[in-house]
């Protein structure tokens, strides 16, 4: 197309500069400054909102749909919403804390509208019911972040976490990775703190299980990973048994 | 001290509990081996499944997040785009409001401001009757009484003049009287 205007508004476009998705720290403008100037029709404020939150939602709408396409699906959505009601933002909590409402809303919509099989939850009114069931020691010598560089141990993760229940997954990842209270949790999810209680604890301990598995039986690999054959863990060994 | 359930733990673990509930637990967790080392496993589940999420979202490679940004900023460009015309409308239909009803604006402000021309020549010409309209009050101006005329001296040649004067209720009457000298009485 021979239109300088054209050509000019291609050019600007290539030579923008890229989103730094990698970077996640702050630098010092604050973000409701950002917010505000967004509001005015700044884009570049809003992707820089973009540039600072976008993989901490990721890994939000990871936890709970756990399928990379639909999780990026829903954090793209998410941003558009959240800049179509930038007008609405009332600033009484922080940015993120707004922008993870939305993506727990359309990540808990998406679950509802693309649910393959109905999941089957116990009784999640009573707490009482969860009484003898026991939490476990830890399992991985006080060293979780050595753990996770073993690709075994995460892969048992990742089967523990699909294996969880849609609810009880969105409350575990909720926790866990935001470190939601469970009056927040309850709001977001529109029920009581009890079942919020009862989902969470269910969930450990489903996950526990699950590893407890993978310890019991670990690869040579694993127990050299996580020093298992250490006697300072035989403690946690005993209390397990 | 009480027993502790589980539920209590993780809700201790959690910063949920609060007071005597809280105190309790604290103790017991200071002297059982057992509810600390659950403790530190519900600890451990907390850093292993945020660091496995938080590696997860690592693993994706930018690429995918230049991408997104790209049909973010698309979007907006859109939504904006749109509303573009949703304002001009607006415009445009006021606009057209106006030429239709411009004949009946004009002859509406023309009338409007000869009624208001006249009201201010009118209200010129009140300040000139002393003040009256000025403050709004109005002001009683003293009548003046028509007062009869005084008749002193009459003279009448050639005769004898008389003066009458008549005061009832229908007001003032003066009655003058002329005898001429020639009259011959009884006749």
């Amino acid at each position: 197309m021979d239109c300088p205007w054209y050509n000019r508004r291609q050019r600007d476009r290539v030579n923008k500069p890229r989103p730094q998705a990698s970077s996640q720290t702050h630098d010092p403008v604050d973000d409701r400054d950002l917010v505000e100037s967004a509001r005015r029709g700044d884009r570049d404020a809003f992707r820089t909102l973009f540039e600072r939150y976008h993989r901490r939602a990721y890994a939000l709408a990871f936890g709970v749909l756990r399928h990379q396409e639909d999780a990026l699906d829903v954090v793209q959505d998410a941003f558009i919403k959240a800049h179509k009601y930038l007008d609405k933002f009332e600033g009484n909590s922080s940015f993120y804390t707004w922008l993870y409402r939305i993506i727990m809303n359309l990540a808990i919509d998406h679950l509802r509208k693309h649910r393959r099989v109905k999941p089957v939850e116990l009784d999640e009114t009573r707490v009482d019911a969860q009484a003898d069931e026991t939490f476990l020691p830890k399992l991985l010598g006080g060293n979780p972040g050595r753990a996770l560089a073993d690709k075994e141990i995460r892969k048992r993760i990742d089967e523990a976490l699909d294996e969880l229940s849609e609810n009880h997954r969105a409350v575990l990842v909720m926790r866990e990775l935001e470190g939601l209270s469970y009056e927040e949790m309850a709001q977001t999810m529109g029920c009581s703190k009890g079942t919020i209680m009862s989902r969470l604890f269910h969930a450990r301990r489903n996950m526990q299980k699950r590893l407890l598995d993978l310890i019991d039986h670990p690869s040579p690999e694993l127990i050299k990973e996580l020093g298992l054959d250490d006697p300072g863990d035989d403690d946690d060994a005993q209390s397990r048994s | 001290m009480t027993k502790y359930h589980d539920i209590e733990l993780m809700q201790h673990t959690d910063g949920e509990l609060a007071g005597s509930a809280k105190r309790d637990l604290d103790q017991r967790l200071a002297a059982d081996r057992e509810a600390s080392t659950k403790r530190d496993g519900m600890r451990e589940m907390t850093e292993l499944v945020r660091g496995h999420l938080e590696l997860s979202a690592d693993a994706v490679p930018d690429a995918r997040f230049f991408q997104m940004w790209d049909r973010i900023d698309a979007a907006i460009g859109q939504e904006q785009a749109a509303a573009e015309p949703e304002r001009a409308s607006w415009l445009r239909r006021l606009v057209h409001w106006f030429d239709r009803h411009r004949s009946h604006l004009l002859t509406g402000a023309l009338s409007a401001g000869a009624v208001a021309t006249l009201a201010l020549v009118l209200r010129g010409g009140a300040g000139d009757d002393g003040g009256a309209s000025a403050g709004g009050a109005l002001k009683v101006q003293p009548v003046n009484l028509r007062t009869p005329p005084q008749i002193e001296s009459l003279e009448t040649p050639g005769g004898a003049g008389t003066v009458l004067n008549i005061e009832d209720e229908d007001g003032h009457a003066t009655v003058i009287w002329v005898t001429p000298e020639d009259t011959v009485e009884g006749i």
